[in-house]
């Protein structure tokens, strides 16, 4: 190969930068796109115990504290294991008229970053309900009610927020901090 | 007429006279002769003419081959030193496969999004089923026997549910954990909290033959059985020929221990 060959495909090789930068491009916007919005990473919140706008309704954590004496249904006590300690949630919703909020988790988060589900496992017998964003009663047309989530931690750890994720709209969630 | 003032005929068209003229070319000399020298050509400009073409200026008879045959032997070269780099570099299964952490019984193996351990390991021919009520038989025998490993799983920060369990022998054979009966520890349905430890028992059904060179293997794969570059916890159990034989003979039931909060 000698410099004429560079000379005489100069334009080629000048040309071969931005095609490959084109050619590149839809494929790694679209897999980063995909790694962002697969966790959510962007928390939308506000002052403790306030409101919160997300995903088309209004959302507010009014008391998260220890429940020592959690109940079943039969309003008998649940045992809690050793070592751990449970915590009740309580959420307000103002869902406007048509907007449902569909596919949302809610998680608890601790001051070391660590999450929880709610409804563990070992408190499967709690009087609990099963949607954590909707009313528990399905009949409830009303624009604001409540809901209620229990989680089990180490009894060391201190939650400090609660996450409500809404699929549709990661990687942002709300992240409400209590009162 | 003089052949230098008047137009030629060829053919049908004159030919103009003068230094072009095909019929007014001196001849070519003969060998040993000098060759003509150019008169109506100015002196500057006989150098131009005489220059050959430019796709004409290189033509040899020997080269174009040798290009060929070294293009060609490039090509092969190539194609060689590809399926030599491709024979050697591991397959897509082997560069993805998941990272094992090897470990020992009684001490905890990070498993990246959770830490497991083996506590203790027993066996039975025999099984009780742990949802009596439901299954089909109250006991489950085998032709070979049970294998009964206790773990503990800690998650390590956010829920994650261990949803692979199996043992594996020396020559790489994977036995799943059974799913003769319920098993919710390992089957998806135990969700386990960060810094919340949970022990229970597994049960495996293996040739006898194979349980001196058991070791269990545990990871959590997600909802698609991902285990793509992910860790997976590898611990022998090292079980003796003798105690496997005894766990053969022995008749009574063996009931699983169900997964429950451990400090």
């Amino acid at each position: 190969m000698n410099p004429g060959w560079w000379r005489r495909n100069r334009w080629g090789l000048l040309l071969l930068v931005p095609a490959l930068a084109l050619a590149l491009y839809s494929p790694v916007k679209t897999g980063y796109r995909m790694y962002w919005k697969a966790e959510p990473r962007q928390p939308v919140s506000g002052t403790p115990g306030s409101w919160v706008a997300y995903d088309g309704a209004r959302m507010r954590l009014t008391r998260l504290a220890a429940d020592t004496g959690p109940q079943d249904f039969l309003g008998d006590p649940v045992a809690i294991p050793a070592g751990t300690q449970a915590w009740k949630a309580t959420v307000d919703f103002d869902v406007p008229h048509g907007v449902k909020l569909s596919l949302c988790t809610v998680s608890l988060e601790t001051a070391d970053g660590k999450t929880f589900s709610p409804g563990p496992d070992d408190l499967k017998d709690l009087d609990a309900p099963f949607d954590y964003c909707t009313p528990e009663d399905p009949d409830d047309k009303s624009a604001k009610y409540q809901t209620v989530a229990y989680f089990l931690l180490p009894r060391e750890a201190h939650p400090v927020a609660l996450r409500v994720v809404a699929k549709t709209k990661l990687p942002d969630y709300a992240r409400l901090t209590p009162p | 007429m003089p052949a230098t003032a008047a137009a030629v005929t060829v053919g049908t068209a004159a030919w103009p006279a003068g230094p072009g003229n095909p019929d007014q070319q001196a001849p070519w000399p003969a060998p040993g002769q000098a060759p003509p020298v150019d008169t109506a050509t100015p002196p500057d400009r006989q150098d131009d003419e005489h220059r050959p073409i430019r796709s004409h200026r290189r033509r040899q008879v020997h080269r174009p081959i040798v290009r060929r045959l070294g293009a060609a032997a490039a090509v092969i070269v190539a194609l060689a030193v590809g399926e030599v780099i491709t024979d050697h570099v591991p397959d897509t299964d082997t560069q993805q496969k998941p990272f094992i952490h090897t470990g020992s019984i009684g001490k905890p193996v990070d498993v990246r999004t959770f830490d497991a351990s083996v506590l203790s390991v027993r066996g039975a021919a025999v099984i009780e089923d742990p949802d009596p009520n439901i299954a089909a038989s109250p006991t489950h025998d085998t032709s070979g026997v049970w294998v009964l490993v206790r773990i503990r799983l800690v998650a390590a920060n956010e829920p994650v549910a261990v949803t692979y369990a199996a043992v594996q022998d020396a020559e790489g054979r994977t036995y799943l954990a059974s799913t003769r009966f319920h098993q919710p520890f390992v089957d998806g349905g135990r969700m386990l909290q960060p810094g919340v430890p949970v022990a229970g028992e597994v049960a495996f059904e293996v040739p006898v033959a194979v349980v001196p060179q058991l070791s269990i293997r545990l990871a959590s794969p997600g909802l698609f059985d991902d285990f793509r570059m992910d860790a997976m916890a590898d611990i022998p159990l090292g079980i003796s020929t003798g105690t496997a034989q005894q766990w053969k003979a022995t008749t009574t039931a063996a009931t699983v221990a169900p997964p429950e909060v451990v400090q």
